[in-house]
């Protein structure tokens, strides 16, 4: 049954793609939760994409905002939080399930994308390495990063195959969402960019652990993964090797190396411990920042120049807007009745806060340096326009609440019991239960 | 189930947050005050400023080495090595012919290239006759000089890559794989990488002074269409094709192209080269001569003041550590607020390396200035740079000078006469030794010559070697490397009998005024062994010379061998070691300018005891002993002293020598003395008073000094055999090339009616006779410190331009 071949005309169509109803008779208004916990990430996500433009500014301009035009490149953001706003209202606007349905169709088209930047016979100019990776397109006045849409395809996919299945909760049934996760990282890994792809696992798990994946299943693969992890550090790159050395050598308090391996590193810690409690003035902490020579200042660390800008207190404020964009997220997925909503929910809750923590273990010095933005806050079309479409699809998940009668999802009696719960034996096609009761 | 699992991760969630929380706390609020004084420090720029080496002065405050300001005219090594001119020829043509270039033959394009590549060779050879003319230097020179750098560079590239090359073939097998030959290809093209110094610009001409520097920098801002109408005129293309870009015809080169005019200091010795006049009336009558004769002496004091190298290695920097470590008062003045070594080494420095240069690093070693620049405000402060020390030295430029003149062959006395009677070398020969003159009230060096020496500047065919042969056999012989007034182990000879004497005195072994039978031999019944000089030559004792056995004054003045035997038959094996050790022997004296001889008693075989025998023949100075002209000359500067042995110094440092009783009675001091006062003027019986020329007149005096007080010894040391191998193919066929005794003098002298004042000691190899050779060297050594002030009073000589000027009366 398509959407279009309805007698009601386009209007009615138009309504049902946006209520997510079966029913044209319904109106827009009824089907709709206008009040729900995603109001909690969009003010986060606001928040969040201001003290970015701020802090970009801050980083790339000696003289403060209030006597030269904002940085070209915080003036770039701004239009960058513009266009996500309105990318994020498309997305939340429609019913998830219509994302739901383009999943797989878009991953298809994401990985091609993905091989493409790995073909050595693409153009420089088209492909353009950057810092060694050969992650971005450049189409025109925009550079593009597949990799980031490859997220939010990739959350989808991942909800699309779990939502009714319960294979998960057993060892091989993990196979499968592991071979779609392999894929992009695999791909991504290559070209090489190992913070991005190192963001999928977590999500990937998250979402396992909501749909109720057995914990100790999971809990030997993470066992299996530590033990073979010391025989995968011959396949790293020189670079990525000497990071983790660098990495070990700042646990062992070595400062000589703050010079080269570790300045990035370094330099971030000495102008995160001078902001202090409160921070510095504007023109102070531009000085600081600008005079420090510290790298990608406007990007990956960010996190830095706001904590030198406004001390102890903005980086927990840093960190609020994150859990309250996480809370935010969680209580959609917790108030969801939907197995696509709960998953969708929680991937791009995984994603959103695996990214910040490593983003900001970087940048304190608890974690290697590895090129991964800061959602929201880092320079950059790609990730702040995927950002917001990740805060539009939560406020989708949000505004479309499922019908009545509702069947449980991923409501097991109790994972180590073993049975099957409440759920039951599956009634459905090779563990697909019927849908649409209704 | 569900909602379980999302407490979960929203648990999980939390702790990951706090963590972050925790260290940024920590980072902020713990580490808050270090991380902002470290990003504060950042807020300002440090440069060094350039400093100057500190000067090293003679006593009399002439300038011996010192910075002189200067420039140098640098070059990029692409320039050197012909690829500028390479590339530059390639991008020319390409641009000349722009239009057509990609439809044009490739031979015509080599053509071109070739053609193009010859102009800008023509432009760089023009370059070097430019920059010749203007710094007025010959073209030769810049060449020299350009061949050196490149020849560096290249060894040093080589040196590199080759043990880069190692390291990764080392990688590459201990990856386990096979390394094929298109493998080390690319490995070697790997290592071949060219080095930092092929990309920098060298010195190819140093020491320009301002105003010719000047006119170079202005040289070098303007520039010459290389294809200009000239080009245009002769066809206007290359390879006979019309150039078919008229912009790139307009296009200009710099006429010193890839270069640049730069401070640099440089380190001069006004004083290197002096011509020094001699007067030969003063001389023994066979060489004597009422015209002055005057000679260039090169190298002046060039092996006290020794010299400085550029370019840094490990030892330098580790030195510079441990001196800071051990001096406090350098550490204060040397490190910066932040701690910095303002003297630390930087790459391209200049190191001393020999002499007082080198002994004298730390104090002639300048700092850095820093300038601290407020990135904020613009607001300057910092360290002006302190240049080093300077370093005044004992030794006089000038007596120095006129001691070398006086040790030259050249002068007449060092080299062989027959009236020298020297048995082993034939009339005319070169004689070389070493000469020290002490002041004896501070034991100061006034001079310190050593012949031969090293020409600084590499140029042996000054004594008359010219190939290389040549100077590998006289290197061999004569050792010019070594310093032998402090370097060469000499036997002491007679010299040593006023030792003997004192020492003897001193332990109760002898008693001033006892008489010690002459008996010819020491022993009754071996009268071939310990024999006295007389009685060997003549077969009579100095009991029938002098009419009475010798006491000590009678001793020293005719050099009774019987007599000293004797002390050292009573001294015994350890008193007379321990006699040599009072006066100085096994003490090197540490002046730090090069190898020194701490002097030794005993054979080398340290195991074998010293025997009665050894201390017989230690008794005149022979046997087992050894020790250098600045033993000798400090020596009886201590005797002079009144029995106060302190040791040599060559730099001025203001503080007074350590000084050490001898505990000499004055009775013996006065009986030495006048010993040795009779010994160089009792005209019957001195042993060096006079020399008969055998031309038929009148014996000759040595000391010829008026007004001058002279108390002196001659010593006839026996000396080993100097063995070469001729040919150099084996030790089987090895001869004897000098042998013989060497000749020695010490003297003290001072203004008649006053006390000794100087000791000189002079040492002239396989010369034979002290008396003969070394005496009338002694005696002008005399006649210079008259001349340069230091005895009757007279006023000094002054160095102006480079020659030794009379007095003004």
């Amino acid at each position: 049954m398509t959407l279009l071949d309805r007698d009601a005309g386009l209007v009615q169509a138009a309504a049902a793609l946006v209520s997510g109803s079966e029913s044209g008779k319904t109106p827009v208004s009824a089907s709709l939760a206008p009040i729900n916990a995603a109001w909690l990430c969009v003010v986060a996500s606001l928040g969040l994409a201001l003290l970015g433009v701020h802090a970009i500014d801050v980083a790339q301009q000696l003289e403060p905002a209030g006597r030269a035009d904002l940085a070209s490149e915080a003036a770039r953001q701004l239009v960058f939080v513009i266009i996500g706003l309105i990318a994020a209202v498309l997305v939340a606007l429609p019913h998830y399930k219509v994302a739901g349905y383009l999943a797989w169709p878009a991953l298809v088209g994401c990985i091609g994308l993905l091989v493409f930047l790995l073909v050595p016979a693409v153009p420089t100019s088209i492909v353009a390495p950057r810092n060694g990776a050969r992650a971005w397109i450049d189409v025109g006045p925009i550079d593009f990063q597949p990799s980031e849409v490859t997220k939010i395809a990739f959350v989808l996919v991942v909800a699309m195959y779990l939502r009714f299945r319960r294979k998960h909760r057993t060892l091989r049934g993990l196979v499968v969402p592991g071979l779609i996760a392999a894929v992009p990282v695999g791909l991504i890994t290559l070209q090489p960019d190992l913070g991005t792809s190192s963001l999928f696992v977590p999500a990937l798990f998250a979402m396992l652990i909501a749909a109720g994946a057995k914990l100790r299943h999971l809990g030997l693969i993470v066992l299996c993964a530590a033990l073979a992890a010391p025989a995968a550090y011959p396949l790293l790159k020189d670079h990525q090797k000497e990071r983790l050395v660098a990495m070990v050598l700042q646990f062992q308090g070595d400062t000589s190396t703050a010079g080269d391996i570790n300045y990035q590193s370094l330099t971030a810690q000495r102008l995160i411990g001078a902001g202090g409690a409160g921070g510095h003035e504007d023109a102070t902490a531009r000085t600081l920042i600008h005079y420090n020579r510290l790298p990608e200042r406007h990007n990956d660390m960010v996190f830095a120049v706001i904590v030198n800008r406004f001390g102890f207190v903005g980086g927990l404020v840093v960190l609020g807007l994150y859990g309250l964009w996480i809370a935010g997220a969680l209580l959609t997925a917790g108030a969801c009745r939907d197995p696509l909503g709960r998953i969708i929910a929680v991937g791009l809750c995984a994603f959103v806060f695996a990214q910040a923590v490593v983003n900001i273990g970087m940048n304190i010095g608890v974690l290697p340096i590895i090129g991964i933005t800061l959602p929201f806050v880092s320079y950059g079309g790609s990730s702040m326009v995927t950002s917001w479409l990740m805060t539009g699809l939560v406020m989708s998940v949000a505004l479309h609440p499922a019908r009545p009668p509702y069947r449980p999802s991923f409501e097991y009696d109790d994972d180590d019991r073993g049975g099957d719960g409440a759920y039951g034996k599956s009634a459905g096609f090779g563990g697909r239960a019927l849908t649409r009761v209704g | 189930m569900f909602h379980r699992r999302l407490v979960l991760l929203g648990g999980l969630g939390l702790c990951a947050f706090s963590l972050l929380g925790a260290q940024l706390a920590n980072l902020t609020l713990l580490g808050h005050d270090e991380a902002l004084a470290e990003a504060e420090v950042r807020l300002t720029r440090t440069s060094w400023l350039p400093t100057a080496r500190g000067s090293i002065l003679d006593r009399t405050g002439r300038v011996l080495a010192e910075d002189r300001p200067g420039y140098e005219f640098r070059v990029e090594y692409r320039v050197l090595t012909g690829e500028w001119a390479q590339r530059e020829g390639e991008r020319a043509a390409r641009r000349l012919h722009a239009g057509s270039w990609g439809d044009l033959p490739e031979a015509t394009r080599e053509a071109m290239v070739a053609q193009a590549v010859r102009r800008f060779d023509a432009h760089v050879n023009a370059m070097w006759d430019r920059v010749a003319a203007t710094a007025g230097v010959e073209r030769a020179e810049i060449e020299a000089n350009i061949a050196d750098v490149v020849e560096r560079v290249e060894r040093m590239h080589r040196r590199v890559s080759d043990r880069q090359f190692e390291k990764l073939v080392r990688e590459q097998r201990a990856t386990g794989a096979l390394l094929s030959s298109e493998e080390a290809q690319r490995l070697r093209a790997l290592a071949d990488r060219p080095i930092a110094e092929q990309r920098r610009r060298h010195a190819v001409l140093s020491g320009i002074d301002a105003p010719r520097a000047f006119e170079l920098i202005r040289l070098g801002e303007r520039s010459l269409p290389l294809f200009g109408p000239q080009f245009i005129a002769s066809g206007g293309g290359l390879a006979g094709i019309p150039a078919d870009n008229p912009a790139a015809l307009e296009r200009r080169t710099p006429l010193l192209p890839e270069s640049e005019v730069a401070a640099s200091a440089e380190r001069v010795h006004p004083f290197q080269s002096l011509e020094v006049t001699l007067d030969r009336s003063t001389f023994p009558r066979p060489i004597a001569s009422e015209t002055p004769i005057t000679l260039t002496i090169d190298d002046v004091a060039m092996s006290i003041v020794g010299a400085v190298r550029e370019g840094v290695q490990a030892e330098d920097t580790q030195a510079r550590r441990e001196l800071l470590e051990a001096r406090g008062d350098l550490r204060t003045r040397a490190l910066t607020p932040r701690g910095t070594d303002r003297g630390r080494y930087r790459p391209g420095d200049r190191v001393g390396r020999t002499g007082i240069e080198g002994a004298m690093e730390g104090d002639l070693r300048g700092m850095r200035g820093t300038r601290t620049v407020d990135l904020r405000t613009g607001e300057r402060t910092g360290l002006d740079p302190s240049p080093g020390r300077d370093v005044r030295l004992t030794i006089d430029a000038a007596l120095q000078a006129r001691v070398r003149a006086i040790m030259d062959p050249a002068a007449g006395l060092t080299t062989v006469h027959d009236w020298h009677h020297n048995e082993t070398l034939a009339t005319g020969t070169h004689l070389y030794g070493a000469a020290v003159v002490l002041d004896v009230q501070t034991s100061e060096i006034l001079a310190m010559v050593s012949t031969p020496t090293v020409p600084s500047d590499g140029d042996w065919s000054r004594l008359g070697l010219v190939t290389g042969e040549q100077v590998d056999l006289f290197t061999r012989l004569f050792n010019p490397q070594i310093n032998r007034a402090v370097g060469k182990p000499y036997p002491p000879g007679s010299i040593a009998k006023a030792m003997v004497l004192a020492g003897a005195t001193e332990r109760g072994l002898y008693t001033p005024g006892e008489r010690i039978p002459a008996t010819g031999h020491l022993l009754p019944d071996r009268p071939d062994l310990y024999r006295s000089w007389i009685y060997k030559m003549y077969g009579i004792t100095h009991a029938d010379q002098l009419g009475r056995d010798p006491d000590g004054v009678d001793a020293m003045m005719v050099s009774a061998n019987v007599f000293f035997y004797t002390l050292g038959r009573r001294l015994g094996p350890e008193g007379i070691e321990s006699v040599y050790r009072e006066f100085g022997v096994g003490e090197a004296p540490g002046l730090g300018i090069g190898p020194e001889w701490p002097g030794r008693v005993g054979t080398i075989d340290t195991q074998q005891a010293l025997g009665s025998h050894d201390a017989i023949l230690m008794g005149i100075g022979q046997g087992p002993v050894t020790w250098t002209p600045l033993h000798a000359a400090n020596a009886y500067a201590s005797i002079a002293r009144g029995g106060v042995f302190m040791p040599p110094t060559l730099v001025r440092t203001g503080r007074a020598p350590e000084a050490r009783e001898l505990a000499l009675g004055s009775r013996t001091v006065e009986d030495l003395l006048e010993g040795l006062r009779l010994a160089v003027t009792d005209n019957n019986y001195g042993t060096g008073v006079s020399i008969d020329f055998e031309d038929g007149g009148p014996r000759g005096e040595i000391f010829n000094v008026p007004g001058v007080v002279v108390y002196g010894k001659t010593g006839t040391a026996t000396a080993p055999s100097v063995l070469i191998d001729p040919d150099g193919d084996g030790p089987a066929e090895r001869v004897t090339a000098l042998s013989g005794d060497h000749s020695w003098f010490v003297v003290l002298a001072g203004d008649e009616g006053g006390a000794p004042r100087y000791a000189v000691a002079v040492v002239v190899d396989y010369a034979g006779s002290g008396g003969r050779v070394s005496g009338p060297v002694c005696n002008q050594i005399l006649h210079a410190l008259v001349h340069e002030g230091y005895l009757r009073g007279e006023p000094g000589d002054r160095i102006e331009r480079g020659r030794l000027t009379e007095r003004q009366p």
